[in-house]
């Protein structure tokens, strides 16, 4: 324990979001079998790595924050990755999205996010390209490795082509997708808790869902082609996964209050436009980078005017 | 003439090491970023850029007792552009093939800071054997780090190096080396790991100084 | 006086002095121009008919002198050697119609793509297929160069839709895409998709025999 302790500096926050992501991960290995766990202990003993060899330097303890960047980025990839290029992915995220720029607290891009972009630039195909079907039966994948019943496409695919996809199926998680983001009753209920304790701000949840249907309505009033229905689109991939887990990372967010408004209305509405108008079947995690890179700016303008205004 | 000599061994020391124009002075990048995905595209820039630098620094130094101060830099353009433009034609001319894949890149060694940059702050100044070296020696500065960079992305991004494939079918290239951003992460750790393991922090206030 | 006088002769020295570095500059660049002239005229020509060979689906000889020999003796540029857009390929000199090429633009990334592309007699079927001008990303979407990416063209029909890159789906409506270069490989796709639409009605129907009874 007390090795521990050297080793690894306690955060509340932190270990309450450990909590609310801990349903989710044991969904993943229901879902998509034992491969989930073995992606989420490999990731996380990477990560764990990978910072520790920087704050050893510094003669510091790691970050429990570290161990969240790697259970969300484990959660984010497809059951199929190899193992490899999920520890290039998040040593790549702890290291250039966190350490390079001094590690917990001072980072401007969320790391797990930043990783989880290397990877899915780097290897399209096997980011965007392969998903499988959760296991069947009543055990599960708690009775397999993986699951290989090979699929072509994720709801959201299915939905930007036009296809129906029952929303019971998309609530409950029974559908393919990535490890933690299928079902949305869990990301629901572990975002609610994390909204409950104060571990994620209000204010940025309730801006990203708002920006998200607002944009998501207007398209799809309008008729664009490919548009799902706001209430399928949220429900549908990991839009309320990087809503309530990503978005409301504290340290890459801003930290104003009107600030947080905006910024969550500007991830919602911009995930719904890149899903709707770009190549990608997903865009909550490329709204979420852009808004990292202006939370700094937000804020500043924010101050200016309150100062102003006394 | 020992002086000479010497001289013209602390201006290779310098461009290779301590004054580096890509890696300390930091100049150049827009090429770095562009060519270095492909070790062949980046050998023939490196040529490219070695000849233009080396011969716009003579023929500045062997002006530069006429040049008016005032035009000096719309000279100092014109005289790179001639170099460059023969560079293209003679690509064009003998290596169809090269012409064909670099002919965009070629046009835009006019645009690399490091030439410009050597003609105002050595050729001006100097005589024209030791700015012809100066030259030589910034574009062998230029080109090492360039092929480093180029040899990793290449390796990465396309599993081979010079075109040849070298790793099996078991290699997943990383399509983001082959783009842009590859060279960003790869030339942060090349000036990452120079500056933390090889330069010394003396050799940079000295710089400083 | 004297300063004036001085001020204006370095003014005048300075617009002689930009003139006659100009005026070298400039000779020097036409000299070398005009020196270059033939072989780069040359270069371009033999490139041209290399891409016409393998757009018309043949094996190109390593020596020049075979290839201008071929077009010579069984290539027919429409409508005339200077401004031509389509050629006839015949397998001998008049023999019988092996493949009909087309030069043909789409809107790249960076800027225009130009290919040759050659259909067989029944215009259904691509021949192959060879860049000539591409400004492509290098590394991504210049990588429709590479061998095989031509040599996957071979056989497609019209009306093609793209597929993953390493699919080589045997279906011959499905065109390999180039992974994160979607720009490049949905002009690539546009263009051969154009052709294979537009190209009865550009071929001059009476030089194909297998179209001339029902054409006329």
């Amino acid at each position: 324990m007390a090795l521990l302790a050297k080793v690894v500096r306690k955060l509340l926050p932190m270990t309450r979001v450990l909590w609310a992501l801990a349903p989710i991960a044991a969904s993943s290995v229901y879902f998509f079998g034992w491969r989930a766990l073995l992606l989420l202990v490999v990731v996380n003993a990477a990560a764990f790595a990978a910072e520790y060899a920087f704050t050893r330097r510094w003669k510091q303890p790691a970050s429990a924050a570290v161990f969240v960047s790697g259970t969300l980025f484990a959660l984010s990839l497809p059951p199929q990755l190899p193992v490899g290029m999920a520890v290039l992915g998040i040593v790549f995220g702890i290291v250039f999205g966190k350490m390079v720029f001094g590690g917990f607290g001072k980072n401007i891009f969320n790391p797990a996010l930043t990783g989880r972009a290397f990877i899915y630039v780097s290897f399209g195909r096997h980011m965007t390209g392969q998903w499988v079907d959760p296991v069947e039966g009543s055990l599960g994948g708690f009775g397999a490795y993986a699951a290989d019943a090979v699929t072509q496409a994720t709801p959201c695919m299915a939905l930007k082509a036009g296809e129906a996809v029952p929303l019971l199926h998309l609530l409950l998680g029974t559908t393919s997708g990535v490890l933690g983001g299928t079902s949305a009753l869990l990301v629901l209920l572990g975002g609610s808790y994390l909204v409950w304790k104060k571990a994620a701000n209000h204010r940025i949840v309730v801006g990203c869902l708002a920006g998200y249907l607002v944009m998501q309505a207007i398209f799809w009033s309008i008729g664009c082609a490919g548009v799902a229905s706001p209430l399928h689109g949220l429900l549908a991939g990991s839009v309320l996964f990087g809503i309530f887990f990503y978005a409301t990372d504290p340290v890459s967010g801003p930290t104003t209050q009107q600030g947080r408004w905006i910024y969550g209305a500007f991830i919602g509405s911009m995930s719904s436009l890149i899903t709707v108008f770009s190549a990608w079947p997903e865009g909550t995690m490329f709204a979420i980078l852009l808004a990292n890179m202006f939370a700094p700016i937000m804020d500043h303008a924010i101050k200016a005017v309150t100062v102003k205004k006394k | 003439m020992p002086p000479r000599t010497t001289e013209a061994k602390q201006i290779f020391r310098d461009n290779i090491g301590r004054d580096n124009p890509v890696f300390v002075q930091v100049l150049g990048i827009c090429s770095t970023l562009a060519v270095t995905n492909s070790v062949k595209n980046t050998f023939v820039m490196c040529a490219g850029l070695l000849f233009t630098l080396s011969l716009s620094n003579l023929t500045v130094s062997l002006l530069r007792r006429w040049m008016p101060s005032r035009i000096r830099m719309m000279v100092e353009v014109l005289i790179i552009a001639t170099y460059v433009i023969i560079v293209d034609i003679a690509l064009k001319a003998f290596y169809p093939e090269i012409w064909r894949q670099l002919g965009p890149y070629v046009g835009l060694i006019i645009t690399n800071c490091i030439i410009m940059g050597r003609a105002e702050a050595f050729a001006l100044s100097n005589p024209p054997g030791l700015s012809f070296v100066d030259g030589v020696a910034a574009g062998i500065g230029y080109s090492y780090v360039l092929l480093a960079i180029a040899f990793c992305r290449e390796l990465l991004g396309s599993g081979s190096v010079w075109g040849v494939q070298v790793l099996g079918g078991w290699w997943e290239n990383w399509a983001i080396m082959v783009m842009a951003p590859g060279a960003f992460f790869m030339l942060a750790l090349f000036i990452w790991i120079v500056k933390g393991l090889i330069l010394k922090p003396d050799d940079e206030t000295k710089e400083a100084s | 006086m004297k300063t004036k006088r001085s001020k204006a002769s370095a003014r005048l020295f300075m617009v002689f002095f930009m003139f006659s570095v100009t005026l070298v500059c400039i000779s020097v660049v036409a000299a070398v121009h005009l020196g270059s002239r033939e072989r780069v005229l040359s270069n371009e020509a033999l490139y041209l008919r290399q891409g016409i060979m393998v757009a018309a689906g043949l094996k190109v000889p390593a020596d020049s002198e075979t290839i201008l020999t071929w077009y010579d003796r069984c290539v027919t540029p429409l409508p005339d050697e200077e401004n031509a857009t389509c050629y006839e390929i015949r397998a001998a000199a008049q023999g019988p119609h092996q493949a009909v090429v087309f030069i043909r633009q789409g809107a790249g990334l960076w800027g225009t793509i130009e290919a040759v592309v050659g259909l067989d007699p029944s215009l259904t079927q691509f021949t192959g297929i060879a860049f000539v001008k591409q400004n492509e990303t290098p590394g991504l979407g210049a990588r429709i160069m590479e061998s095989w990416y031509g040599e996957h063209i071979k056989g497609r029909v019209g009306g093609l839709s793209l597929v993953a890159e390493g699919t080589r789906s045997k279906d011959p409506a499905k065109l390999d895409a180039i992974t994160g270069a979607t720009v490049t490989s949905v002009a690539v796709r546009d263009l051969l998709n154009r052709l294979i639409e537009e190209a009865p009605a550009i071929t001059p129907s009476t030089r194909m025999p297998s179209h001339a009874p029902t054409h006329h």
